[in-house]
């Protein structure tokens, strides 16, 4: 049985929740370099343009903001 | 101190307010054992951002001068509770989740925590949160600075984002409910994952002032509880207009479940795609039993398909464009690059390139769905659908990795695209725990028509009456 620390929480509890985090955050930094991501990012914007641009809408249709002086 | 036991920390709100007034127990009392539970097991889950257990007692024992006085002031009186950590609180530290803000301190409290502060709530501590509300758009789960948010039923999975910390904190039992935010499934998202009941209000009945801006015209923010009542009550304190939120429509939220409509008069829209295709095999049983269970409430089902849209392209150039102006100045002066995930990063610099034509195209393109949305809903009251496809996902896993099933152009959709399209059309929602799959919790999404929250939370407590999901507790 795991020892608890002085708050309550043991070694073991520690130990998951440390090694579940940095597992992640390992997997996290080991993507491609920022540049490819970026460029990654961008394909998928002009994607999106591409495709609200595609898309028609009547001519008198006001964007769905709305602004209250 | 008397032993006031382990079962407070799953009562609902109301349970607790009854106890407290019936003196089983002080605010005193109550709110020391939530904060210790809160300390002691919310770096287990990642969920605490930070405690304000000081704060907290001096309100405390405020509430015991008015109890003893026999000052009351409603069923939050006395009761703890935890708010995502892009809400200000004047004096103390506000991270929004993210390093480069990590010392960052604010003058005044959000406005929704002065609201539930007037009727006695105790604020025991800030939680944890994906990183700029995940601004950007994020592959990993652990794209905070508090570490991936940890799912009390399997730590080795997310607890879901954005309001991770509140999910976890609620379904482990460190506060009894939450407020988090959404732009488009930060409160849906953890409260399925985690098991808990989340209310996202339509869009401008809840002030957003003091909170981290996202995207001005999809940011809500909303209760996480352990039921639709809690849901209720916590929302009928934080509604209403405030000056200091342009967006607020004016309109207060007075919840009437007395006056709930019969279920036998309720048409319900769905699409059985979701539950026969898209859901997860594992997960179909478990959602059909939640639909069945709707029906013998009395409700007519109708199956029903969303007006079709280019949801995904509308939603990621609405926040993509909105979260980058408002964090232009992080992004050019490079301090966006002390964020934890790279992906992230590059989103909030492709961001600021997209063109005026495209957030206005996409801006015209969501009056059209409003225009649509309204249409169908003449035919039915309400939307169902698993709040999400699958279980809480591993802490490993890419979220932006290829779905599942992928999207071919000659499959029905059905209402995959709910959270983001309900989102842009800003109807609210409320999720439901349904029932566990391999040890995790589902959840169902029910969606109705602006400043209708009255007729979901009334369905949502009708089904939490006959079912026992809510209930359900994780071995913390």
């Amino acid at each position: 049985m795991s020892k608890p620390l002085a708050n309550g929480v043991t070694r073991r509890d520690l130990g998951i929740a440390l090694a579940a985090a940095s597992a992640a955050v390992v997997a996290a930094q080991e993507t491609a370099p920022t540049e490819d991501l970026l460029g990654a990012v961008r394909e998928q914007v002009k994607t999106n343009s591409q495709t609200l641009r595609a898309f028609e809408v009547p001519t008198a249709t006001e964007p769905s903001f709305a602004f209250r002086p | 101190m008397p032993d006031i036991g382990d079962d407070i920390f799953f009562a609902s709100i109301l349970e607790l307010n009854q106890r407290l007034r019936a003196k089983e127990f002080s605010a005193v009392e109550l709110t020391r054992a939530f904060c210790d539970r809160l300390e002691k097991l919310g770096a287990r889950y990642n969920a605490l951002a930070l405690s304000l257990r000081e704060r907290a007692m001096r309100q405390a024992k405020e509430v015991d001068g008015d109890l003893s006085r026999e000052r009351y002031r409603g069923p939050l009186q006395g009761i703890p509770f935890g708010a995502k950590d892009l809400l200000s609180v004047a004096g103390e530290i506000t991270t929004w989740g993210a390093k480069p803000f990590a010392a960052q301190v604010f003058d005044y409290d959000a406005t929704v925590l002065t609201k539930l502060a007037k009727t006695g709530a105790i604020l025991t501590g800030k939680l944890a949160m994906v990183q700029l509300a995940g601004g950007g758009g994020y592959r990993y789960p652990a794209a905070s600075m508090f570490g991936a948010g940890l799912n009390p039923w399997d730590r080795t999975r997310w607890s879901g984002g954005s309001s991770s910390g509140a999910g976890s904190a609620v379904a482990a039992g460190l506060v009894p409910y939450a407020l988090g935010s959404e732009t488009s499934g930060s409160i849906l998202t953890p409260s399925a994952y985690c098991g808990v009941t989340g209310l996202r209000p339509t869009y401008g009945l809840v002030s957003r002032h003091g909170a981290m801006p996202l995207s001005w015209t999809m940011d809500k923010i909303g209760p996480m509880c352990r039921t639709a009542e809690d849901c209720g009550v916590v929302l009928r304190t934080i509604a209403g207009k405030d000056d200091n939120d342009p967006a607020t429509a004016g309109k207060s939220f007075y919840f009437s479940p007395q006056f709930a409509r019969e279920m036998k008069t309720i048409r319900v829209g769905f699409a059985p795609v979701d539950f026969n295709d898209w859901a997860e095999p594992a997960t179909r049983p478990v959602f059909q039993q939640a639909l069945d269970a709707f029906k013998s409430l009395g409700v007519t089902l109708v199956e029903t398909k969303l007006p079709l849209f280019p949801y995904s392209a509308v939603t990621r150039t609405v926040i993509s464009t909105e979260g980058s102006s408002v964090f232009e100045d992080l992004i050019e002066s490079g301090r966006v690059d002390q964020l934890a995930d790279k992906k992230q990063i590059a989103g909030l610099r492709a961001g600021l390139e997209i063109p005026a034509r495209d957030y206005l195209k996409a801006m015209r393109i969501r009056r059209l769905m409003q225009q649509e949305f309204r249409r169908m809903m003449t035919s039915v009251d309400v939307l169902i659908a698993p709040t999400r496809h699958n279980v809480a996902s591993k802490l490993t896993e890419p979220l932006d990795g290829p779905p599942s099933m992928p999207l071919t152009p000659n499959r029905d959709p059905g209402f995959t695209p709910l959270i983001g399209a309900s989102n842009l059309v800003g109807y609210p929602a409320l999720s439901l725990p349904c029932g566990l799959v391999d040890g995790l919790p589902v959840a169902i999404q029910l969606v109705s028509r602006p400043f209708t929250e009255n007729l979901i939370l009334s369905m949502g407590m009708a089904y939490q009456k006959t079912t026992n999901h809510h209930r359900a507790r994780p071995k913390v």
